[in-house]
């Protein structure tokens, strides 16, 4: 049962992977050329999903709308991780001192404001684009690697073989690199899968009230508000970004459960 | 406990004064005048000049702060350079359409999780515990601004049981708001309900492990009783976690849901002051959530004393 | 019999399809104590559990249980439900995790009361307390309001043995109650349960490790391993024929003495702390007082020699390991002064690696003490980081595999990780690893304290002939008295951070003078000679 889940989860999760980078050699229609003529057609074996608004193919739209959002929150998470671990080690590493306190403190004020206000600030200021969402999303992910860090590493803190490294001369940059992030790499991973999903289910919310991408970049969010004025008329323009964005979200909250049964030697022995 | 309480709240007003600050000098850092925005190319140097006097913006960045910040406190919000009309009155409307939604959501996912997550812990493996885990993993992948167009397909546009959108008002009485705001909560509820059962039956079932639930069944208490008993309350210490943290989830999520039901919330507020450049607004509206958020989570920390006696102190 | 309390009869049991009991058969008479006694993995626990079937998931119990002319195994879970706590009692080994944190201990006692009697809930209360005074919690002090976080590890145990005994259950099973106590609570626990099943005339099965807390307490004895019954029977007559070959071995190694030859002739010591003073800080009560400093060490001196065995007994939070901590330089000095061959070396916050390099430590937890992302090569030659001169990829090798060999184990074993080997074989690698830059002093705090008997043994073999091989000074930090007296040639007693009582090993557990050094000893359950033991010699 879980290893099918986690089948399914890879598989699904490879398969948008490979559409959003075909999508940059090819898609099977180019998505710049407009013809009204062509618009609202159903899907059939020359449009596979049918055809939008603007006549535009809606498969070679999802394709590179995947591109979009897999982009978008892979930097977004890559920011939570480089700024979010080290703050988190460093908590760690000087537990209840003045740094740990400032960085605890931190953490608090960033997670008063979600991804969506941070968002709203930036575009209030510097307008709407892509851009706004990383930064938002990315924001708002640095708290959450921090905490997740300092956690684990606290616990490792507390084990015998921290005093041993310490013994034999280490420092505590070199003990913090060399004995604590490996132990906790594998969390960092099952936890960034997460996020991940997390941040492709952000940037369409972002890009559906227009904070996010911009057109003419197609991404799913943009779709999926393009489509809530024709919903009257045209409900199945709602459909396939609504579910593109459910399946990849889907596949990667199964891999990082599965990821964490395969990679956590507590839950394997239990098995 | 005291001790508790006074730490929390000291820690509650230093979060909000740091969160105002950020607010203010990010919003303030924006080029241009909004003044001579407002009045377009074309106005008077001095036209100019006295919009700017009667905003307030020739003062100092400093001085605007203080205004700002003291007003902030005795809820004077300013006036909105857009609408020329008090912000704390239109801030005011606004609140009672997205306050109730989110916590008629909070309310919804709560009573949805914890029914839910308890059985599906008290009935490990079984089938009932299969099924609510896959739709759970349903619920947390859908975006909610989907899943309320869906709704809006099937109960507004298919069956017509409600309307597709709007807001009659609290003054078409209770019943008619409360239906109008229905569909907007649930959508935002349930890929909420589906984090919250997961965390309860997963927290569920860590306590069951502990050696306390091992006496006890040694007691004589039947595994329900066990579980109901004893498990139960230290198990809310990570649910009640996560529900502090889906609060503010939800408050952004309504923004975003407000706008697929035309809701005339803050949500709808902030986007049409975005538009007009409406600053004064916006930095009251992004205060005002912020305050939610804080607000919560100080009553989630007072909850923790309440779950769990060791962080009450000695006495 | 007839006159059986409970009788299990050809009990298995398997988890998941591992086998874990076999065939295991035991009666317990009435008013008679039964002690079990096995090493870990020998399924003393699991008979236990067995009896009043709280298994784990996947469990699958055969063979039959007879409990007061009843069977029991295959009654229904409501009926168990009964027998539980209301015929028959239970204490675990974990007091600090053994009661719900969020509920006060007189709702935990009589919560036991109101679900087999039908009591209001204040006459369930008033039964509570009285309980609780029985086990020696009196109402003054530890009112029905306390909650387990404001209570010690030994009074936990005192309620949890509370619950067992409030509705005078007919047998009370004791799962390693005192295990995880100091001595002194040790002894008063046993004390207690002693006192209460004889008060009552109720039945106990003592489950246990050691050897020596059983023969104090029990009538009758089961010896087991490896889910099987080895050896059994009235406990005089087992300690006096060691029959089996099993129960002789076990005895043998719980009084295991290394033979060791220290020869030790020097002036000058090799480590010296001169009123040595350490404090940390206690959690803050109030924002507005300063934050008040615990003193854990409170103006210890002490010297070793090279070549020496020295011991420090002490019970738990005594500062026995802040002590080992400071003079690792682990854990920052407030006053004093730690002498180096005559030098000083310590004054200030930092130690030197030269320092460092003469001294090591082994820990007591053989599963933490090893990052289990490292091969055993890359573990042991950590504390080579402290040389200035990084010996080259070649040496390091043959100086791993050599060091690996003096332990005991095999120079293949560099390339394997941790989670391969035995708890045993960890404490040799830990070994290897202090070992490894050739240090003068090991300090070993609880080094054998978490290994089972037998190992134990082995591994006080291997330190006696490296202390001789390499001119080793051990500082051996532990609570158990037994193993201080086998290994050490002085000894230091340790109460609230100061020394009490320092000597000859020998002469201070032959004529102890503190007061505190005759309590720990007293306090200390003993082997019975044996009768076996005697004729061999």
């Amino acid at each position: 049962m879980r290893l099918r889940s986690f089948i399914l989860g890879a598989l699904l999760v490879l398969i948008f992977f490979s559409a959003a980078l075909i999508s940059y050699v090819w898609t099977p229609f180019d998505i710049t050329q407009i013809d009204i003529k062509l618009r609202f057609k159903s899907p059939d074996f020359t449009y596979w999903l049918g055809t939008d608004h603007y006549g535009r193919d809606m498969l070679s739209m999802l394709m590179i709308g995947a591109r979009t959002s897999i982009a978008v929150a892979i930097v977004a998470v890559g920011i939570g991780m480089l700024f979010g671990v080290p703050l988190g080690l460093a908590a760690a590493a000087y537990r209840g001192r003045f740094l740990d306190e400032a960085i605890m403190r931190g953490n608090d004020l960033v997670f008063a404001f979600p991804a969506l206000l941070i968002a709203i600030m930036i575009t209030a200021v510097y307008g709407p684009g892509a851009l706004n969402a990383i930064i938002a999303i990315g924001i708002f992910n640095i708290p959450v690697f921090a905490r997740l860090s300092r956690g684990a590493a606290l616990s490792l803190w507390k084990r015998d073989f921290i005093l041993a490294a310490r013994a034999a001369g280490k420092g505590v940059t070199r003990i913090s690199f060399e004995h604590i992030l490996p132990n906790i790499a594998n969390l960092l991973i099952v936890q960034g899968t997460i996020q991940f999903s997390l941040g492709i289910l952000a940037e369409a919310g972002l890009s559906f009230v227009g904070l996010g991408t911009q057109p003419p970049i197609p991404s799913w969010g943009r779709m999926l508000a393009d489509s809530q004025t024709l919903i009257y008329t045209e409900p199945q323009l709602a459909l396939f970004p609504g579910l593109a964005i459910l399946l990849t979200v889907l596949g990667l909250n199964l891999l990082g459960d599965g990821l964490r049964d395969w990679l956590d030697p507590r839950l394997r022995h239990e098995r | 406990m005291l001790h508790y309480i006074f730490k929390r709240t000291l820690i509650l007003l230093a979060t909000l004064f740091v969160a105002s600050l950020v607010v203010f000098v990010t919003i303030e850092v924006v080029p241009g005048d909004p003044a001579s925005y407002m009045l377009g190319l074309n106005a008077q140097e001095d036209t100019v000049a006295a919009l700017r006097a009667e905003l307030g913006l020739d003062k100092s960045r400093p001085a605007r702060y203080w205004t700002w910040l003291s007003g902030l406190v005795t809820g004077d919000f300013g006036t909105s350079y857009t609408y020329r009309t008090p912000v704390a009155d239109m801030v005011g409307d606004r609140l009672w359409v997205s306050l109730p939604l989110a916590i008629y959501a909070l309310v919804l996912a709560t009573l949805i999780a914890f029914p839910a997550g308890v059985y599906a812990a008290s009935r490990r493996g079984g089938i009932t515990d299969t099924v609510v885990m896959a739709l759970t993993q349903l619920g947390v992948a859908i975006p909610n601004f989907w899943f309320a167009m869906l709704l809006v397909l099937l109960f507004a546009i298919k069956l017509g049981w409600f309307s597709a959108g709007g807001f009659p008002g609290w003054d078409a009485g209770v019943w008619q708001a409360m239906k109008s705001l229905t569909l907007p909560a649930i959508a935002l509820a349930l890929p909420q309900a589906s984090i919250l059962t997961r965390v309860m039956r997963s927290s569920l079932l860590d306590v069951l492990n502990e050696d306390f639930i091992r006496t006890a069944r040694a007691k004589g208490l039947s595994r329900r009783q066990a579980l109901w008993k004893h498990a139960l309350r230290n198990a809310m210490v990570p649910v009640l976690t996560i529900m502090g943290l889906q609060f503010s989830f939800l408050l952004a999520g309504a923004i975003i849901i407000e706008n697929v039901f035309f809701l005339p919330g803050l949500g709808r507020l902030i986007f049409q002051s975005i538009a007009s450049r409406d600053l004064i607004v916006v930095e009251s509206v992004v205060m005002i959530l912020v305050l939610a958020v804080v607000l919560v989570t100080f009553a989630i920390d007072l909850a923790y004393a309440w779950v769990d006696p060791r962080l009450r102190g000695s006495r | 019999m007839s006159d059986s309390l409970l009788r299990l009869d050809k009990v298995n049991l398997s988890i998941h399809e591992t086998p874990i009991l076999h065939d295991v058969s035991l009666q317990v008479h009435a008013g008679s104590v039964l002690g079990i006694i096995g090493e870990s993995g020998s399924g003393k626990s699991m008979t236990a559990f067995s009896i009043l079937q709280l298994l784990p998931q996947g469990a699958v119990c055969s063979g039959n249980i007879h409990f007061d002319g009843m069977q029991i195994n295959n009654l229904s879970e409501e009926q168990l439900c009964h027998i539980r706590g209301n015929e028959i009692g239970m204490v675990f080994q974990e007091p600090m995790t053994a009661l719900n944190p969020v509920q006060n201990i007189g709702a935990q006692v009589a919560e036991c009361i109101a679900l087999h009697k039908s009591v209001s809930r204040s006459q369930a209360l008033t039964q509570a307390a009285a309980v609780l005074e029985r086990v020696g919690l009196p109402n003054n002090e530890f009112p029905l309001t306390r909650y387990p976080h404001e209570l010690s590890g030994g009074q936990r145990q005192r309620v949890v043995i509370a619950i067992a005994v409030a509705l005078e259950p007919k047998l009370l099973i004791a799962d390693e109650p005192t295990t995880a106590l100091d001595v002194t609570t040790q002894a008063e626990i046993l004390a207690l349960l002693k006192q209460l099943v004889v008060e009552s005339d109720m039945a106990m099965m003592l489950i246990t490790h050691d050897l020596a807390v059983v023969s104090e307490v029990a009538d009758n004895l089961v010896i087991m391993r490896d889910g099987r019954v080895l050896d059994h029977g009235p406990t005089r007559t087992v300690f006096n024929e060691l029959k089996h070959p099993y129960t002789r071995a076990l005895y043998d190694a719980s009084s295991h003495t290394p033979e060791r030859n220290a020869s030790i002739e020097q002036v000058v010591p090799l480590v010296e702390l001169t009123d040595l003073v350490c404090e940390y800080p206690m959690a803050r009560r109030s924002l507005f007082e300063p934050r008040k400093m615990f003193r854990a060490v409170n103006q210890v001196s002490l010297s070793i020699f090279s070549g020496e065995s020295v011991g420090l007994v002490g019970e738990s939070g005594c500062g026995k390991s802040t002590l080992a901590k400071a003079l690792l330089g682990l854990s920052p000095i407030v006053s004093g002064r730690i002498m180096l061959r005559g030098e000083q070396v310590h004054s200030g916050v930092k130690v030197s690696n030269k320092v460092r390099r003469e001294m090591q430590v082994v820990f007591q937890d053989p599963y933490s003490s090893f990052n289990p992302r490292h091969r055993v090569g890359r573990l042991i030659a950590e504390p080579l980081h402290l040389l200035e001169n990084q010996p080259d990829k070649h040496q390091r090798v043959k100086l791993i595999r050599v060091t690996l060999e003096s332990v005991g184990l095999d120079g293949e074993d560099a390339n394997k990780y941790i989670h391969e080997f035995s708890g045993g074989q960890r404490q040799r690698i830990a070994i290897a690893r202090a070992l490894i830059i050739k240090p003068a002093l090991i300090i070993l705090d609880e080094a054998v304290s978490a290994l089972d008997v037998s190992v134990r043994a082995q591994v006080l073999d291997l330190l006696a002939e490296l202390s001789d091989s390499h001119e080793l000074a051990y500082l051996f930090i532990s609570h158990d008295l037994s193993v201080v007296r086998s290994i050490t040639d002085r000894v230091l007693v340790m109460k609230q951070g100061q020394i009490v009582e320092r000597g000859d090993t020998d002469s201070v557990f032959i004529s102890p003078e503190h007061n505190y050094t005759k309590t720990l000893l007293a306090a200390a359950p003993q082997l019975p000679q044996s009768n076996a033991e005697a004729s061999r010699i």
